[in-house]
């Protein structure tokens, strides 16, 4: 308590205070914008705070970070284009209850579970930071690979349609992991000889193209009359959930903030892995899931609750470890090393006004982050108040200029590509959600899987010895089996 | 008439151009931004030490002059753009042991070492023997000894690092094997956690695991000790000539006029003597070690058999 107090003490000055806004406000700009990401922003910034002092730089680039899975919501669920990875499953129900004229309630049920758990997974660290931290080192290849097996087969299980429909999706998305370089030997795999291709498909394009591209296809095809968006309330306080949707929230938030800090803590999925676990959870456990892939505000409030707490946890690795667990909070150990401070046990140790100013200045960036992102939800959504004659190519423009920032002509060819694959898929009904996740869990599912094999000298009970793996795997398989049972309750959706 | 002057003018005009001596155009040049294009992404140590010779030459050269992180394809994309690049001197690349000598091994590349010229270097990397902090292995003689009865197993982001543990396979008989990691975090945590029994990383990648007792430094597998850690001994000092060496330098297209190179060259030697630059190689732990284009090229070439044999024993020749 004592530690906190000099936390907030440290960062209660107007310089402290005005760095975590800056922070936060950039981290929701560029969560907002599709394509511009954390990690370039703080790359940029990196060599400018280096003239700062060592703390409000740190605060601002962490502000950065967090924020920015606020902001993501909002393309998701007005023009279902996933502004960051983590809100890709958001498209699903958030841009449905968009479309019934719900998307203030849907911003605000995701801003208020994103508050809830940044602030929530603040408190964790704060308290049990070092002993959870090492969790980390539980984790070996072979554990990783039972871990992804495991979560995959969850989440294919609660996918809701057809087993075999969710099975093909999790093959085709497997496939697509594969192109490019052999992650043991380097040798280009599935590149058709293309350079390009060797870096494999990125998953910016991947996701615009498949849920943005084929937005703009659909709406093309509908009939005018169709087409109608139902118009939000004008009234001031129009924006803001009713209470039955209030009330519905309430239990996805609390088990997406579970579930998000700990799947974060883990290095590989992170954010967007918590994301699609809550999305799936909830789905399962929802009282209407004929609602779900409608705009039920399950579907929302789980997942967008989920992302905030994944990215906390995703921090304490590397406050606590200095081990960095995704890209973004790899520059962010950088940044720490550049003002002369090793995050970790030593930093806690000997620099705490560092370590503690930082947890202080993330329950302050939770609170500005909250007041900042609520009255944006108003004029957020007088975007679809624009006619779709002139909606359709603006979010084209945004989804070109977002993929093209990613990675250049190649990376517009993918997303056109994947629009034209995303158009047909819906039409058939097929997850795109499993397709993405299967390509994001894929790559780690398979290099683990060939690490332990490498350890072991190809004995494949490295896989069974642990308790940890052996756990997992029997996770995975139970899935498995409860999938081929016949009487699966059957969901139909029409949207996917 | 009137077309037959405008004609002879123009053709005057392009005589000109032709002929003008190559400095008076490179005195004009740079007209433009340059660009640093770095395989790797950003925030790594190569990056950082891109962006603080990027400062630099753009004091010197008076452009701006921004760095490019192009990822993919392990680093091969960088390069494939590099050697793909306009040769007007606006575009350089920072470039490695591992496009040049590793790539060419494991898949068919775009470029040859006759596709750039080589400007120079500034740095190079430390790295260092990581163990998990509770093994019983205290000493590389423990380490050695164990590696006769059965194979070590070593983790790191990239097969450079390890260099010095295939050359000191060789010089004493024992078994190591590598266990390439997809991140250079992975790579540590893995030692920690015992799944593997070692880890070949560069200080910013391990500092703050040895400081928590998480993590011991067992050598330094560079030529130099740590600054760090002066305490700990290099493996040159316990007696195997064994080292991993890979120097951060960069490079143009070979096509580049003589005269842009050599002020490009200029420049980068410039920026290695840097104050500010080498205060953030030292806050960095990344080793200064400046070379002309002509050392930095024989320093990559002299690495070349090393490398050879370090893929060779991984399985990562293609055959």
């Amino acid at each position: 308590m004592d530690n906190l107090l000099l936390g907030f003490s440290t960062v209660t000055t107007p310089t402290n205070l005005l760095y975590c806004f800056i922070g936060t406000f950039l981290g929701t700009v560029i969560g907002i914008l599709p394509g511009v990401g954390p990690l370039a922003t703080i790359a940029i910034l990196m060599p400018l705070s280096a003239n700062l002092d060592v703390t409000p730089a740190l605060i601002m680039l962490c502000g950065i970070y967090y924020g920015v899975a606020y902001g993501g919501t909002a393309t998701s669920v007005l023009l279902r284009i996933p502004g960051e990875a983590s809100s890709v499953v958001t498209c699903l129900d958030g841009y449905m209850m968009a479309r019934k004229g719900r998307a203030g309630a849907a911003l605000t049920v995701a801003a208020v579970g994103s508050f809830i758990a940044g602030t929530v997974g603040t408190v964790a660290m704060s308290y049990l930071s070092p002993p959870l931290a090492k969790i980390v080192f539980a984790f070996g290849p072979a554990q990783y690979a039972a871990l992804m097996l495991a979560a995959l087969a969850a989440v294919t299980y609660f996918s809701g349609g057809p087993l075999l429909k969710a099975l093909l999706m999790v093959g085709f998305g497997l496939t697509l992991g594969c192109i490019g370089a052999d992650p043991m030997t380097l040798a280009p795999r599935l590149t058709f000889g293309s350079i390009d291709m060797t870096g494999g498909i990125d998953l910016t394009p991947l996701a615009i193209g498949l849920f943005g591209f084929s937005e703009i296809l659909t709406m093309a095809r509908q009939p005018l009359e169709k087409l109608k968006i139902i118009k939000p309330p004008k009234s001031f306080f129009g924006y803001l959930p009713t209470k039955e949707e209030a009330r519905r929230s309430v239990a996805p938030v609390a088990r997406g903030t579970v579930l998000g800090f700990a799947v974060g803590v883990l290095p590989g999925g992170g954010a967007m892995l918590a994301s699609f676990l809550s999305y799936a959870l909830e789905r399962k456990l929802c009282k209407y899931p004929k609602e779900f892939g409608q705009g039920a505000v399950e579907g929302v409030a789980g997942p967008e609750t989920a992302n905030n707490a994944g990215s906390s946890g995703a921090l304490l690795p590397l406050l606590c470890m200095g081990l960095p667990s995704n890209a973004v909070s790899a520059i962010l150990l950088t940044a720490f090393m550049m003002h002369g401070v090793a995050p970790g046990p030593a930093m806690i140790e000997r620099q705490p006004e560092v370590f503690w100013g930082l947890i202080a200045s993330m329950y302050i960036g939770n609170v500005m982050l909250l007041l900042l992102n609520l009255p944006l939800i108003g004029p957020l959504i007088k975007i679809l108040d624009i006619p779709r004659a002139y909606l359709s190519p603006l979010i084209m423009l945004m989804c070109v200029i977002g993929v093209y920032a990613s990675g250049g002509t190649t990376a517009i060819l993918v997303a056109v590509i994947f629009g034209f694959l995303g158009y047909f898929l819906r039409k058939m009904n097929f997850d795109l959600g499993l397709l993405i996740l299967a390509f994001v869990l894929g790559p780690i599912l398979e290099r683990s899987v060939r690490q332990a094999l490498t350890i072991s000298g190809g004995e494949i009970s490295i896989f069974v010895t642990g308790t940890l793996s052996t756990g997992l795997l029997c996770i995975a398989a139970l899935f498995l089996v409860l999938g081929l049972l016949p009487h699966r309750k059957l969901v139909l959706r029409e949207d996917g | 008439m009137k077309r037959r002057e405008l004609l002879k003018a123009a053709g005057a005009l392009a005589a000109c151009v032709v002929a003008s001596p190559l400095p008076v155009r490179a005195q004009a040049w740079p007209t433009r931004d340059i660009t640093i294009i770095v395989a790797v992404g950003p925030g790594s140590s190569a990056d950082s030490v891109a962006r603080g010779v990027a400062k630099v030459l753009s004091r010197e050269l008076g452009v701006p002059v921004q760095v490019k992180n192009v990822l993919g394809g392990a680093g091969l994309t960088g390069f494939a753009e590099l050697a793909a690049s306009k040769a007007d001197g606006s575009i350089i690349g920072l470039v490695n042991v591992g496009g040049l000598l590793v790539f060419p091994h494991v898949m068919t590349v775009p470029y040859t070492w006759d596709s750039f010229s080589f400007l120079g270097s500034v740095a190079e990397n430390y790295f260092g023997i990581g163990i998990a902090a509770n093994s019983p292995i205290k000493t590389v003689d423990d380490l050695i000894k164990l590696g006769k009865t059965r194979p070590i197993t070593w983790s790191a982001s990239a097969i450079m690092n390890g260099i010095a543990m295939v050359q000191l396979g060789t010089l004493t008989g024992a078994k190591f094997r590598f266990v390439p990691a997809n991140t250079q975090p992975e790579a540590v945590a893995q030692a920690v956690g015992g799944h593997v029994d070692i880890v070949l990383q560069t200080p910013p990648d391990m500092v703050s695991l040895i400081e928590g007792k998480q993590l011991r430094l067992l050598a330094s597998a560079t030529a130099n000790r740590w600054p760090n850690y002066p305490d700990v001994q290099t493996l040159k000092d316990l007696g195997f000539n064994a080292s991993s060496v890979v120097p951060l330098g960069f490079a143009c297209p070979a096509a580049v006029p003589a005269e842009l190179k050599a002020r490009l060259e200029r420049a980068i030697i410039v920026a290695g003597k840097d104050p500010e630059l080498l205060a953030t190689m030292k806050q960095l732990t990344i080793m200064p070690n400046a070379m002309t284009g002509a050392e930095f090229l024989s320093a990559l070439k002299a690495q070349a058999p090393i490398v050879d044999e370090v893929l060779a024993t991984a399985g990562m020749k293609k055959r």
